[in-house]
């Protein structure tokens, strides 16, 4: 087709239609979507305010891997020691068994104090000679 | 003040309102599907792309104008939210192929062919093609104000370019489409 086509051929119509009865329709689902929609947080607060807040939780999370990073637990640091070691610093120490005694928790032993109170002290002496748990901190 | 501005400014203050906000919203929605509507769909060509994209602008519209201040009018802000929407579905669409703008614009050129609810005469056809060869922004600003017959100075509110480059830009998109269309 090779004829002159100038704007005077053309009109305001284009060739594009619509599903029957669709601008009736419409505003029933536009309003069913709304109603369906939860109203969260991130739709409306500020993107730069959530960006701040994602950044400033990654600062705290930062700090407190790179403070806690290699800290191990006591009893993590205390089984890298060996048997040999631990008896000659207790022994440049000088430290008696009273002294390791005092560092004792008696709550991770299984003795029961208030039975403690009830013993002689020829009880206890021999309940100490029999206790496993507690030479191993003599 | 038009009439139009004092009954859209009484529909955001009914919107504000709990007990009118549903009546208000509905009103709003059979006052301006149409129109949103239509421009969505000359940009995007599919119905089914333009019926989602009409339902995400009334969404955003049921969440955001709450917090409208009125300084442009209602239907200002309906359209800059719909010709936002187009514009980013558009450039989304383009992201995904590695040549940009001719796979998507190929797409489109398909859609007027094939694509269902598509029914005009030869030069109708042959003028959506002409358009397709226009950029978005350019193809956009020629929408509105052929077809929608939109004064310049609304266009520049919604666009947010001046009139007088708006102005120069229609008149090339103009000179573009009749060579286009000559050649036909």
């Amino acid at each position: 087709m090779s004829k002159k086509i100038n704007e005077e051929h053309w009109n305001k119509k284009t060739p594009f239609t619509v599903p029957e009865r669709y601008f009736e329709q419409l505003p029933q689902q536009i309003q069913a979507r709304v109603r369906q929609e939860p109203k969260t947080y991130w739709l409306t607060t500020p993107v730069w305010k959530l960006g701040l807040s994602a950044l400033m939780f990654a600062i705290v999370m930062g700090v407190a891997v790179y403070l806690n990073n290699g800290k191990a637990s006591s009893e993590e640091l205390l089984a890298e020691v060996s048997n040999k070691e631990l008896i000659a610093y207790l022994a440049y120490e000088e430290l008696c068994d009273v002294d390791v005694l005092a560092e004792v928790d008696l709550s991770e032993l299984s003795i029961d104090e208030s039975a403690l109170l009830e013993l002689t002290p020829e009880e206890i002496e021999q309940e100490i000679e029999n206790s496993d748990e507690l030479e191993f901190y003599m | 003040m038009s009439d139009k501005d004092t009954s859209d400014q009484q529909l955001v203050i009914a919107f504000k309102k709990a007990d009118t906000k549903q009546y208000a919203y509905y009103q709003i929605i059979t006052k301006y599907q149409e129109k949103v509507y239509w421009v969505i769909r000359k940009m995007v060509i599919d119905h089914d792309d333009a019926n989602d994209l009409t339902q995400e602008v009334f969404i955003k519209v049921w969440n955001k104008l709450a917090q409208f201040r009125g300084e442009s009018g209602l239907y200002t802000w309906i359209y800059k939210i719909a010709t936002n929407e187009c514009l980013s579905f558009l450039r989304k669409k383009s992201k995904r192929f590695f040549v940009p703008i001719l796979d998507v614009k190929s797409e489109l050129l398909k859609k007027i062919d094939q694509a269902s609810h598509i029914d005009g005469d030869q030069i109708q056809i042959a003028l959506q093609k002409a358009l397709l060869k226009l950029p978005d922004q350019q193809r956009l600003v020629f929408n509105l104000r052929y077809f929608e017959e939109m004064p310049f100075k609304d266009i520049a509110k919604i666009t947010g370019k001046s009139e007088g480059g708006l102005k120069a830009n229609y008149h090339h998109a103009m000179k573009k489409i009749e060579e286009f269309m000559k050649s036909y």
